[in-house]
C-alpha cells in the first residue's frame, strides 16, 4: 500500500477533519474480486447452467450412479432463451416440476406396505439368536431406543405390552423382525430399518424374545391376538401329559 | 457574517442513555436467563411466561430494539445537532420520540411472556404494537429530517448519511414485514404465507441487521471514533465508495438465510452472490475506522474508550468477513440451524455493537456533565471483563456449532445416520452451553460496572440540559466552491436528493427479490394434495407460534441425505402455501418437525409435553404441563377462518359456519385416541390442538409418493 498523502480537506464538521487518502490497493482489487467472483456465479448456476442446483444435487447424493439426473436441473435463463431449440443435451422432459421427484426418492425399491406384501416379504427362516453378547447387544438397543413407549421390562406404556402372548402385529419370531424393520407409521411405531442395521435389529428382536413370559408386575393389558410360539406350546404340552 | 446563538439539547441525550443503560442490562440479564435455561431448563420455574421460547424473543428484542435502538438515538440526537450546528426540529417531537420508544419497549416486555407474537424474528411484536413502532419511526425521521433542513453546515457528513439511509430503510422494511390481517386484538396473521413469507421475512430480518445494528453504528463511528481519538477520518472518497455500495447490496442478502431451503434457486444464489460483494464494502467502513487511528495507537494502550471502539471496529470486521463465508453453500450446509449461527451474530452484538456503545457512553457521559469519568481502572476492568466475555461466550458456540453441523451430518460406513437420536447431538453440546453462559455472566457484570461507573460520573459533575452553542446562518444561496465541487460534494448540500437516491438505491434489491415472487407463478408449484389446517389444527398450530417452538424447533427439511433420512422428505415450496406465517426457524436445538406428523402415537405427544424427559431421557426440552390443563381458547376461531381466506387460504365459502363443529368432533376423536392409551383428558384442552396440529406436519404430500425412501 502506497504510504498515504494525508492531505487535510476544506471540511470540518463539529472539529472531524477529513483526509482524502486513496483506497487501499488489495481494498479496490478485493471488491473487484468479489464483484466477478458474483457474476461469475449467477451465469454458472442460473444463465449458462452449468452448476449443480439443490435437487440435481441431492439426486446425485442418493443415487450415486444414476446417470438421467438433468430432469432435475431447472432450465437455466439461456435454455428458456433458446428454448425453441432446445439443447441436445437437456432431458426430454418438456418442463421442470417438483412433483416429478417425489417418485424417485428412496434409493431401494420398496413396494407399498400391505397385507400380502406383509406376509409375502417375511424371511421365515429367521430364528432368534441365543448368542448372549448378541442379546446384550439387543439389551443396549432396547433401553436406548424403544423403552420409552414399551417400558423398561417390555411391560408396555405407550406401545403395547411385549411380555405376554398377545401380538397386534404377529408374534412369530420373523414378525417381530419385520414390525422393527418396516414400523407401524400408523400406530406411530418407527421403520428402524433406517437407523440400525439387520445385524442390531436381530439383536433386538432376540432380546425381546427372552422377554416373553417374564410377566411384569405393571404390564399392560393384552392388545392384539394371541400367538403361542411352538416352544411354550412344548412346554404347555409337556407340562400337561406330566399333569 | 452574523454569528447566532442557540443550544443544543443534551436532555433528550441524556434520557437516551439512561435508557440505553438500562434496557442494556436488562437485555442481557434475560439473555443470561436463557442462557442457563439451554441445561437447565427447569429454571423457567415451572411458568410459561419466564419459558425459553416466550423469553428468546423478549431477549432479542430487547438488546436489539430497546439496547441497540435507545443506543442509536443517544448518538444521533448528540452527534446530529453538533454536526449541523442546530438544535433538533423540535423538543415536542424529540420528547414523543423517546417515550414513545419505551413505551413500545414496555408492550414488547409485557406482551411477548404472554405469547402475544407473531413468530416472525425481530418482527415478534403484534399488530397494535406495529402501528405505534411506526408512528414513533415517523416521528424521528420527522424530527431528524426537519433537523437537517433548518442546518447551518451547508454540506452533511457521512454520519448523516448512514442516519438517513437507516431511517427509510427500516421504514420500508417494518412497514412491508408487518402487513399483517388481525384477527382480534393482539392477534394476526401475515399476508405472506410459507416461501413468500419467508423471503419477506428475511430480507427484514437480514436487512434489520443491516440497517439497524450496522448503518446506524456506522454513523455512531464516523462521529465518536475521530472524536475520542482526536483524529482526522481517513478517507472522504472511501467513506463515499463504501456508504454507496454498502446500502446498495445490503438489501440483496437476504435469501442467504434460506440456503437449501425450499426458496427458488435463483433467490437464494441472488443471496450469496451479493453477500460476497458485500464484503469490501462492509470492510471500507472498518478500514476507515481503523486507519482514522493512524498516531493514535500510543493512546489506544491508555485510553479505554479507544480500546472499545478498537474491539467493536475489529468485531465488526470480522463480522462481516464470517457473513459471506457463511452465505457460501457449501459452508451454510453445515453451519445453518447450528449454534454457529448464534456465535456469528453475538460477535456482532456483543464486539461492534455492545462495544461501541460502551466506548460512546464512556465518551459521552463525562462530556454532558461536564466532568471527568469517575474511574478510568473500572473502565479498563470493564474492558477486559467484557472482552473475556465474547470470548467465552463466542469459542464454545462456535465449537457446538461446527460439532452439531458434522453429528447431524455423520453416516456409519453401513450408511446409516451415526446419531439417528438427535438428543445426542444435543447432550454432546452442553459443556459449551455452559461456557457460553459463563461467557455472557462476565459480559453482563462489565456492563453493570459501566452503570455505577457512569452513575458515580453523572453524581461527581454538573448536567446543563442546554448547552449553548454559536454558528453562522447558512446563506439562502451558497455559492458552490468550484475548487471542490465534485457531484458528490454537492449532492451532500441538498439532503432532499441526497434522501432520493439513497431510498432509490435500497429499494432497488427488495423489488428485484420479493416482486418476481408475486409475478412468476412458478416459482411456488402447487401441489394439489396440500389442504388448509383443520380448525383444530389452525389452533393447535397458534399455540405453537404461542409457545415459542420456533426457538428451537425448524420446520424445514433440507435437501441432504443426512437430513431426509433422519425427517423424511425434503421440504418443497408447495407445502407451505397455507402457512401463515412460515414456521420454518433459524436453530435447531430440537429436531426438525416438519415431519413429525405421524411419526409418534397421540400418547406419545401427551406424555413428551407434560415430561419430556419421559419419551426422551435427558432431553433439554422444558415441560409444558399448563397445555394439559388449560382449555383452549377457540372464540376467535371463525374470524380465523375467514380472515385467513381473505389472505388466500382455501376455505370453503361459510365453512367458518361449520368450522366449530368439525374442531369437537376432531378434538374428540384425540381424545379417545388418548383414552384408549389410559391418558384421560379433555377434548377442549390446549394439548389437544396441539397434537392435531403435530400430527398433521408433513403428512400432506405422503399421498404423492411411494412409501419408498424419504418419509419413514
Amino acid at each position: 500500500m502506497a504510504k498515504p498523502k494525508d492531505e487535510l480537506l476544506n471540511h470540518d464538521y463539529d472539529g472531524i477533519q477529513e483526509y482524502d487518502n486513496d483506497l487501499p490497493t488489495w481494498w479496490i482489487w478485493l471488491f473487484y474480486i468479489t464483484i466477478i467472483f458474483a457474476f461469475v456465479y449467477l451465469l454458472h448456476y442460473h444463465v449458462i447452467g452449468t452448476g449443480v442446483l439443490q435437487d440435481e444435487k441431492y439426486m446425485k447424493q442418493m443415487n450415486p450412479n444414476a446417470t438421467n439426473l438433468a430432469m432435475y436441473r431447472p432450465p437455466s435463463l439461456m435454455e428458456k432463451l433458446l428454448s425453441p431449440y432446445r439443447s441436445p443435451w437437456h432431458s426430454k422432459e418438456p418442463e421442470w416440476t417438483p412433483h416429478n421427484q417425489f417418485a424417485f426418492t428412496g434409493s431401494e425399491d420398496e413396494e407399498l406396505q400391505t397385507e400380502t406384501d406383509r406376509t409375502a416379504n417375511l424371511d421365515t427362516s429367521l430364528e432368534p439368536i441365543t448368542d448372549e453378547a448378541r442379546i446384550a447387544a439387543g439389551k443396549r438397543a432396547y433401553d436406548q431406543f424403544c423403552f420409552t413407549c414399551h417400558g423398561l421390562r417390555g411391560e408396555g406404556g405407550i406401545g403395547p405390552n411385549l411380555t405376554d402372548v398377545y401380538w397386534i402385529n404377529g408374534g412369530s419370531f420373523p414378525e417381530i423382525v419385520y414390525t422393527i424393520q418396516k414400523g407401524v407409521p400408523i400406530k406411530g411405531m418407527i421403520a428402524w430399518e433406517r437407523q440400525l442395521s439387520q445385524e442390531d435389529i436381530l439383536n433386538v428382536a432376540s432380546y425381546v424374545h427372552t422377554l416373553l413370559g417374564t410377566e411384569p408386575s405393571n404390564g399392560k393389558a393384552p392388545q392384539g391376538e394371541e400367538y403361542v410360539p411352538q416352544e411354550m406350546e412344548d412346554v404347555e404340552i409337556a407340562e400337561g401329559e406330566a399333569s | 457574517m452574523a454569528v447566532e446563538s442557540f443550544q443544543y439539547d443534551n436532555k433528550i441525550v441524556r434520557q437516551f442513555t439512561i435508557a440505553t443503560t438500562v434496557w442494556g442490562v436488562v437485555g442481557m440479564l434475560v439473555g443470561l436467563i436463557i442462557a442457563l435455561q439451554m441445561f437447565l431448563p427447569q429454571l423457567n420455574l415451572g411458568i410459561p411466561y419466564t419459558t425459553f421460547g416466550r423469553l428468546r424473543p423478549l431477549h432479542t428484542n430487547a438488546v436489539i430494539f430497546a439496547f441497540v435502538g435507545n443506543g442509536i438515538f443517544m448518538g444521533v440526537y448528540y452527534s446530529m445537532q453538533r454536526l449541523l450546528k442546530t438544535r433538533m426540529f423540535s423538543d415536542m417531537l424529540s420528547q414523543i420520540h423517546f417515550w414513545g420508544w419505551q413505551l413500545i419497549i414496555v408492550s414488547a416486555a409485557v406482551t411477548l411472556p404472554l405469547g402475544l407474537t407473531t413468530s416472525k424474528e425481530y418482527a415478534e411484536l403484534e399488530w397494535p404494537i406495529d402501528i405505534l413502532i411506526t408512528l414513533i419511526w415517523v416521528v424521528f425521521g420527522w424530527n431528524m429530517m426537519g433537523t437537517i433542513l433548518k442546518r447551518r453546515v451547508k454540506h452533511m457528513y457521512v454520519a448523516i448519511w448512514f442516519y438517513i439511509a437507516t431511517f427509510f430503510t427500516v421504514a420500508v422494511l417494518h412497514v412491508v414485514n408487518s402487513i399483517e390481517i388481525p384477527v382480534s386484538i393482539m392477534k394476526s396473521y401475515p399476508v405472506y404465507a410459507g416461501v413468500q413469507d419467508a423471503l419477506v421475512q428475511w430480507w427484514y430480518g437480514h436487512n434489520a441487521v443491516a440497517f439497524f445494528l450496522t448503518t446506524p453504528y456506522l454513523g455512531l463511528m464516523y462521529y465518536f471514533l475521530p472524536k475520542a481519538a482526536n483524529r482526522p477520518v481517513y478517507s472522504y472518497r472511501l467513506s463515499i465508495i463504501h456508504f454507496w455500495a454498502l446500502i446498495f447490496i445490503y438489501i440483496w442478502a437476504g435469501p442467504h438465510h434460506l440456503l437449501y431451503s425450499a426458496l427458488p434457486d435463483w433467490a437464494q444464489s441472488l443471496g450469496t452472490a451479493f453477500s460476497i460483494m458485500l464484503i469490501a464494502p462492509s470492510w471500507g467502513g472498518m478500514l476507515n475506522g481503523l486507519l482514522t487511528l493512524r498516531g493514535a495507537w500510543d493512546r489506544v494502550r491508555e485510553d479505554p474508550i479507544l480500546k472499545f471502539m478498537v474491539v467493536a471496529v475489529t468485531a465488526y470486521g470480522m463480522a462481516t468477513l464470517e457473513g459471506p463465508a457463511l452465505s457460501l453453500k457449501s459452508v451454510n450446509a453445515l453451519s445453518h440451524f447450528t449454534d454457529w449461527t448464534i456465535a456469528h451474530v453475538h460477535v456482532g452484538a456483543l464486539g461492534w455493537n455492545g462495544f461501541l456503545t460502551f466506548g460512546i457512553l464512556y465518551w459521552l457521559v463525562p462530556r454532558m456533565y461536564k466532568t471527568k469519568l469517575w474511574s478510568v481502572k473500572l473502565a479498563n476492568v470493564h474492558f477486559w471483563i467484557g472482552s473475556l466475555g465474547i470470548l467465552f461466550y463466542v469459542i464454545p458456540m462456535y465449537w457446538a456449532g461446527v460439532t452439531e453441523g458434522l453429528m447431524w451430518k455423520q453416516f456409519t460406513a453401513d450408511g446409516f445416520l451415526q446419531y439417528p437420536n438427535f438428543l445426542e447431538t444435543v447432550i454432546q453440546v452442553v459443556p459449551m452451553y455452559i461456557m457460553r453462559a459463563i461467557g455472557g455472566t462476565l459480559f453482563l457484570l462489565g456492563t453493570i460496572l459501566m452503570a455505577v461507573n457512569l452513575i458515580q460520573t453523572a453524581k461527581s459533575g454538573s448536567f446543563e440540559e442546554n448547552e449553548a452553542a454559536e454558528a453562522p446562518p447558512l446563506p439562502k444561496k451558497a455559492p458552490e466552491s468550484k475548487a471542490t465541487g465534485s457531484w458528490h460534494r454537492i449532492l451532500e448540500g441538498r439532503p432532499v436528493q441526497f434522501t432520493i437516491l439513497t431510498v432509490v438505491a435500497v429499494l432497488i434489491g427488495g423489488l428485484f427479490e420479493v416482486v418476481p415472487m408475486y409475478l412468476v407463478e412458478t416459482n411456488v408449484k402447487t401441489i394439489s394434495s396440500v389442504k388448509p389446517y383443520t380448525p383444530l389444527e389452525l389452533e393447535g398450530r397458534d399455540i405453537y407460534i404461542r409457545e415459542g417452538c420456533v426457538s428451537c424447533h425448524s420446520q424445514l427439511i433440507r435437501p441432504f441425505r443426512s437430513e431426509t433420512e433422519r425427517y423424511g422428505e425434503y421440504a418443497k415450496a408447495g407445502e407451505f402455501v397455507y402457512d401463515h406465517p412460515f414456521l420454518w426457524g433459524s436453530k435447531r436445538t430440537g429436531p426438525d418437525l416438519q415431519r413429525i406428523g405421524g411419526k409418534y402415537p397421540d400418547a406419545w405427544h401427551f406424555n413428551h409435553m407434560l415430561d419430556p424427559t419421559s419419551m426422551s431421557p435427558g432431553s433439554l426440552m422444558p415441560p409444558f404441563p399448563w397445555l394439559i390443563t388449560s382449555t383452549l381458547n377457540t372464540s376467535n376461531l371463525e374470524t380465523k377462518i375467514t380472515q385467513l381466506r381473505k389472505v388466500g387460504v382455501d376455505y370453503e365459502e361459510g365453512y367458518e359456519k361449520i368450522a366449530r363443529e368439525a374442531m369437537v368432533t376432531q378434538a374428540k376423536g384425540i381424545a379417545k385416541s388418548l383414552a384408549d392409551q389410559g391418558i384421560e383428558v379433555s377434548h377442549d384442552k390446549e394439548i389437544i390442538a396441539l397434537i392435531a396440529y403435530l400430527q398433521r406436519q408433513g403428512t400432506d404430500i405422503q399421498g404423492e409418493q411411494t412409501l419408498s425412501g424419504g418419509g419413514q
